[in-house]
């Protein structure tokens, strides 16, 4: 059998007792052979992975040197040291480490107070009556929704001339005598729907609102979405949210516009 | 080997506990890791840790030698053969305790010499290993982790277990002829 193949089985555990025996014989006696199995067995067991390569021979010179060294003041300060700056790195690790749970715990409850005073701030927001609605109520008048019919109408119209009077009177707060201008208009007149808004206005103000709704009611045939503004608005001077926000959509700020619902 | 290791090397052997740091916090974590993964416990891996270290160190003071790798991949080899060594260690004093019978007495300083020759000797075959052609690299891996030649002829595409032989044999002659010829072999082939 050749010798590669005769080492392979041996490494293998794979030869006969016999055959083993002669092999182990032949290993006393050829230093060369002792060598070569020597060399493979350490092979397998270094680059194996699973096993490991052992040395034995502690006469040898070159463990003899290695044994000087270790046995040395400087080797012996080198073990100190090395274990001293481990330790000292672990506890400033340890150390950093309980500071920075100790900086993200004190972060954690600065979050949480943080968390708190929004949540409770988006709440009150919510639920506070912090809107001025008379800001809001005021800003929705001046937009005199409604009462350009100066612009519409033709000019020599006299039923126009009548409107702009009236609305003359009516921007002088002299309520009752813009009913008297209009009294003679009925539904067979032009441009009874700007009849109908100034004398629902001017009911309004003299604090008639039964008959300011009511002609409101009448005006929503002619232009449902002005008397719908102003039934809101009146519902609103009135304080009647509830009311006011079946006609507009009432803004949570101030600063908003009041709009008609669509 | 770069500058930069080099005097990592030179400034890690004298001691510098900066250096020593840097590397624990670098390497440690893997070397833990591993050991943890293989049977073994944290403290098991601060004391492989501190062990790699003496024996690099030690090794660079006398003897100054080259890294091909970086210096981390290099000392986590280090550390994952001492803890391949300890794994064995029991199995080893068994096979051998009829032949060596102050094994068991072994002091940790011959234990410690020990360790770095066989690291030494690791080194070296496994420089030598990198030398073979891509085919003979795979095939004598395969080999060492005793993988049928059944298997590998399967896995590597041969016609016979027989051709599998024969090339395992060429490479691995091949491997031995390129040790042999290193001089550092003289120096590790009686311990």
């Amino acid at each position: 059998m050749e010798d590669d193949i005769l080492i392979e089985q041996f490494l293998k555990h794979q030869l006969s007792a016999e055959e083993n025996t002669a092999f182990l014989k032949r290993m006393e006696t050829d230093t060369s052979f002792k060598e070569q199995v020597q060399l493979e067995q350490q092979l397998l067991d270094a680059l194996g992975e699973t096993y490991w390569s052992y040395a034995t021979n502690n006469t040898h010179a070159k463990i003899e040197a290695y044994k000087n060294i270790l046995e040395s003041d400087d080797t012996q300060q080198l073990k100190l040291t090395i274990s001293e700056a481990i330790e000292t790195y672990k506890r400033k690790a340890s150390k950093d480490a309980k500071t920075i749970h100790r900086r993200s715990n004190f972060r954690f409850a600065i979050k949480i107070a943080a968390m708190f005073l929004i949540f409770c701030s988006v709440i009150w927001y919510f639920t506070s009556d912090n809107v001025n609605y008379e800001v809001l109520t005021e800003k929705a008048w001046n937009k005199n929704v409604g009462l350009d019919f100066t612009v519409r109408s033709n000019p020599s119209d006299s039923v126009r001339a009548s409107l702009d009077e009236a609305l003359h009177l009516y921007k002088q707060e002299r309520y009752n005598e813009v009913l008297t201008a209009l009294q003679h208009y009925d539904t067979a007149s032009k441009h009874y729907k700007d009849v109908l808004l100034l004398r629902a206005l001017s009911h309004y103000k003299l604090h008639q609102p039964k008959t300011a709704f009511k002609t409101l009611d009448t005006l929503k045939t002619y232009a449902p979405n002005i008397a719908n503004w102003y039934t809101g608005l009146f519902h609103l001077g009135e304080n009647n949210l509830k009311k006011a926000s079946l006609y507009l959509e009432i803004p949570p700020t101030s600063n908003q516009e009041i709009k008609l619902k669509k | 080997m770069t500058t930069k290791l080099s005097n990592f090397l030179n400034t890690l052997s004298e001691g510098k506990q900066e250096d020593i740091t840097f590397l624990y916090k670098q390497v440690f974590p893997k070397v833990a890791n591993f050991i943890v993964n293989n049977n073994g416990r944290i403290d098991d891996a601060e004391d492989i840790f501190q062990k790699a270290l003496l024996q690099v160190i030690v090794r660079y003071r006398k003897e100054p030698f080259e890294i091909q790798t970086s210096f981390e991949n290099y000392f986590f080899t280090v550390c994952r053969n001492l803890w391949r060594r300890e794994l064995n260690a029991s199995k080893f004093k068994s096979n051998t305790i009829d032949t060596i019978d102050t094994i068991e007495n072994i002091s940790d300083t011959d234990d410690t010499a020990f360790a770095m020759v066989e690291q030494e000797r690791y080194e070296l075959f496994s420089e030598k290993l990198t030398l073979l052609s891509e085919n003979c690299n795979s095939l004598l891996k395969l080999f060492f982790a005793k993988t049928s030649y059944a298997d590998m002829m399967k896995m590597l595409k041969y016609n016979s277990e027989n051709v599998v032989r024969q090339r395992i044999f060429k490479c691995k002659k091949r491997l031995i002829d390129l040790i042999k010829k290193d001089s550092r072999y003289d120096n590790l082939k009686d311990i």
